[in-house]
């Protein structure tokens, strides 16, 4: 007899999964738990290559309280049934809002969509995990508070709370999102409610401007992790400075690479440019100008000789450099001179302004981003092979550009042996780089499918044998990227799992934590 | 299965047709399924601005046409520009507005991961996602590739879609996922496409395939499933509905007849299984220039 259910957690029977869906019923209403296939079909599509059948959820939860939360780990606790908590869900490339495992239920936290407090003079902001950076900033508008949000490419459509509990990167000074994070509170699955640092004192008002509190700091425990739920979420803002200067600037080799990171370090460290600078690659930034069928059709990747025509056709470099200066007029003039200086000195360099790159729609996208501002022009990579097939890889090398060398050309290689382009890019920390690669791949061809998978899997395997970590990776390889940390970082994890979940309810596989 | 409906599906398809794409139908099918639900009759197209759209729209009209309630006339289109990427709340608008509307769409890969990410962010009821492709190389192994998840058999477009690619020349693949199985009580199928010879995994019966002119493994293979697994024959009721035709311009078209066919809940050829393939090779491969090669776009089928 068929089942009444498109999946079930593993380990629980159907008569078991009734009961809880009876409560969870009793606790949120009927409505507001799903478990019919047309209700649940848009959270099972994921880009990985692995069969979406592997991600299927059992039901949604829609849940808009923390009371709710605390009544549903309850619930969970007594059948066994595990979660698996979004905020907007809108980790594309990443899982999306998939579970990591058949049959978990997806705690979908989009309803708790509240905007707690902005503070104007603090420049902070405490939300609930469904609001989103579109709903943020039309508050801050609205309100004329003049901040300014950092915001990955998802941007108006994802929130501040999944992303920066993914460890997720923007493009403003305020760019590596968990440095400017501050305070959270957090539903542990025992149904107690935690409140980080010093959001534990009763009356205390410094919540969201001292991250440390007293004792262990615990915020990064609750990030890429599966030890509790996090409900609300501080975080600083930056204030609107008076002045922005976006800027591009564009080499035409694949080696310059080293020499752009070596001048960018120095200015990156110093603060005379202080926003994550992107180094993005020609074909990262192709398909917002240009399709991959006009210039080659066939399989295999796209030869350097295609690339260097899509380069002369669109204007783009091998290497385009987008990084901007922000404060007075004055900062900025004194600023800008020095960077012109750096990237003038060998001759290789090409610097545009704002003025002279103001009709290319790659730079348009990417000064959006610079400020702040809504765009989801980058998901135009989706056209690029089209198909639907996407995984970021997303190691971290250090800010050194020989280092920055050998990941491209391995990566490149790499890809090369599977039939895939190389569509990546450097996003510029102070000493680090996240170097991140969109694998695109066509989703409804079962062989590229295939050598998508084992692409991504040989990526990983050789990047750590070199030492060279990911820092955050898809659901579908999270065990094996916490395999290449080694086993007394995974003992740890599980310890501080067993203490806080005991019954696994909570996210079970996510980082690859059980 | 609704007895009503099945009256309406039964037999459907006899033989093949020397006109390209001729567009199998049955002559009760054009009247009101009164099993039809409301929103199946408030339906509306949203074409991207994909180069493809003109064509899957004049394949959905046709099929309005000829499954749509008296009175419906042409499905009500809106088009989408690029602001999916620039400006996603005006389609987020639209869908939080909508109230028992169904949504056929149809787009690039782009706007269609935002697409579905609005339409859970509408609480929307994702009936239908379709993934299609016309092979850009003339020598790649199938020129057709067709791969939906569907919420249940009843919303299949690959049934009707296959009976209309298989009388060109051109080879195919249409794999479809059903989130809610039905298991077959018997070794008996419905109104099976006589052009195919029709399969079920001996360990897994709930998983079908439908081979013309490659052997069932072959065909597998091809679709991405094991190679290795043992193939039983499905024996079907005998088709006895005469045919009409309708010509149709291209696979593109012949997609939107489909996809629009199955949003309006016509039940064409359902099967009760968890998945199902069909695989078309002719022994003459269609070698001509098309423009749509290497064409490829997303669709969907949404209740809000």
């Amino acid at each position: 007899m068929a089942s009444q259910y498109i999946a079930l957690p593993k380990g629980v029977s159907e008569k078991n999964f009734d009961a809880a869906i009876r409560d969870f019923r009793k606790v949120l209403g009927e409505t507001s738990v799903l478990t019919s296939a047309e209700q649940l079909a848009p959270y099972i599509k994921t880009m990985m290559p692995v069969p979406d059948s592997d991600h299927t959820p059992s039901a949604a939860l829609l849940a808009t309280t923390v009371e709710q939360i605390q009544k549903i780990v309850a619930i969970c606790n007594q059948y066994k049934v595990p979660i698996w908590m979004i905020s907007t869900g809108k980790n594309l490339g990443y899982g999306s809002a998939a579970p990591a495992e058949r049959g978990q239920v997806v705690l979908d936290l989009k309803r708790m969509n509240r905007i707690l407090e902005v503070d104007k003079d603090l420049a902070f902001a405490l939300v609930e995990p469904g609001v989103t950076y579109q709903q943020l900033y039309d508050y801050i508008k609205e309100h004329k508070l003049g901040l300014w949000l950092s915001m990955p490419a998802p941007s108006a459509i994802a929130g501040p709370v999944g992303n920066t509990l993914d460890r997720g990167v923007g493009y403003t000074p305020y760019g590596e999102h968990f440095l400017f994070a501050c305070g959270m509170e957090v539903v542990l699955a025992n149904g107690e409610v935690l409140r980080t640092g010093m959001g534990s004192m009763p009356n205390s008002n410094t919540w969201q401007v001292f991250k440390w509190g007293y004792g262990p700091y615990l915020d990064g425990i609750f990030t890429q992790s599966n030890y509790g739920i996090v409900t609300k979420f501080g975080f600083w803002l930056m204030p609107e400075p008076p002045a922005f200067k976006p800027f591009v600037i564009q080499y035409q080799h694949e080696e310059d690479i080293v020499e752009i990171v070596e001048t960018i370090r120095p200015l990156r460290i110093s603060g005379v440019i202080p926003n994550a600078v992107v180094i993005a690659h020609a074909l990262y930034e192709a398909p917002v100008k240009a399709k991959r069928s006009d210039y080659v059709s066939g399989p295999g990747s796209i030869p350097d000789e295609a690339v260097y025509r899509i380069m002369k056709d669109h204007k783009l470099g091998i290497w385009n450099v987008y990084a901007a200066l922000y404060g007075t007029q004055e900062q900025i003039d004194v600023n800008w001179k020095i960077v012109t200086q750096a990237f003038g000195q060998s001759g290789k360099a090409k610097i545009l302004t704002e003025q002279e790159a103001a009709d290319d729609p790659a730079f348009a996208y990417r000064a959006k981003l610079m400020r702040g501002e809504m765009t989801l022009t980058e998901f135009s990579l989706y056209n690029w092979r089209g198909g639907g097939g996407s995984m970021w890889f997303a190691p971290v090398s250090q800010a050194r550009g020989s280092e920055t060398l050998k990941q491209m050309a391995l990566t490149k290689q790499i890809l090369a042996k599977y039939g895939l382009d190389y569509s990546g890019e450097f996003i510029v920390g102070m000493r680090d780089m996240h170097h991140i690669v969109d694998v695109l791949y066509d989703k409804t061809d079962p062989e590229q499918t295939k050598a998508a998978y084992q692409c991504f899997d040989e990526l990983l395997t050789e990047f750590s044998a070199r030492g060279y970590g990911t820092y955050r990776v898809n659901t579908a390889f999270m065990d094996k990227v916490a395999e290449t940390y080694g086993p007394v970082q995974r003992k740890v994890h599980k310890t501080l799992k067993k203490a806080l979940d005991p019954n696994g309810i909570i996210a079970p596989g996510k980082s690859g934590i059980r | 299965m609704d007895e009503k409906r099945r009256i309406l599906i039964k037999g459907m398809l006899t033989g093949g047709t020397l006109l390209a794409f001729g567009i199998p139908t049955i002559t009760q099918a054009a009247s009101i399924n009164p099993a039809r639900s409301d929103s199946a009759r408030n339906c509306h197209l949203l074409l991207g601005n994909t180069p493809i759209s003109e064509a899957f729209a004049t394949g959905a009209q046709a099929a309005c046409a000829h499954y749509g309630h008296s009175g419906q006339g042409a499905l009500a289109t809106s088009q989408l520009g690029d602001e999916l990427l620039i400006n996603p709340q005006h389609i987020a608008d639209l869908l939080t507005q909508s109230h028992n509307m169904r949504w056929v769409a149809v787009m690039d890969y782009a706007h269609a991961a935002i697409f579905t990410e609005l339409v859970r962010n509408a609480d929307g009821r994702l009936l239908a996602l379709g993934s299609h492709a016309s092979a850009s190389n003339a020598d790649a192994a199938l020129s057709l590739r067709h791969r939906w998840t569907t919420a249940a058999p009843a919303y299949g477009a690959g049934g009707l879609l296959a009976s209309i690619l298989i009388q060109n020349s051109r080879s195919f693949s249409i794999v479809e996922n059903f989130l809610k199985v039905s298991f077959p009580e018997t070794g008996l199928a419905e109104g099976l496409l006589p052009q195919f010879s029709s399969h079920s995994l001996t360990d897994q019966p709930a998983t079908h395939l439908h081979c013309a002119g490659l052997p069932a493994p072959e065909a597998s293979q091809l679709v991405g499933w094991e190679t290795s697994a043992n193939w039983v024959s499905l024996t079907s009721r005998p088709a006895t509905s005469f045919i009409e035709h309708l010509p149709l311009g291209n696979w593109v078209e012949a997609t939107g007849y489909a996809v629009v066919g199955a949003a309006l809940e016509m039940g064409i050829h359902p099967e009760a299984c968890a998945q199902r393939a069909f695989v078309h090779r002719p022994d003459n491969r269609h070698r001509d220039h098309d423009v749509l090669a290497g064409k490829q776009f997303v669709s969907f089928v949404i209740d809000v």
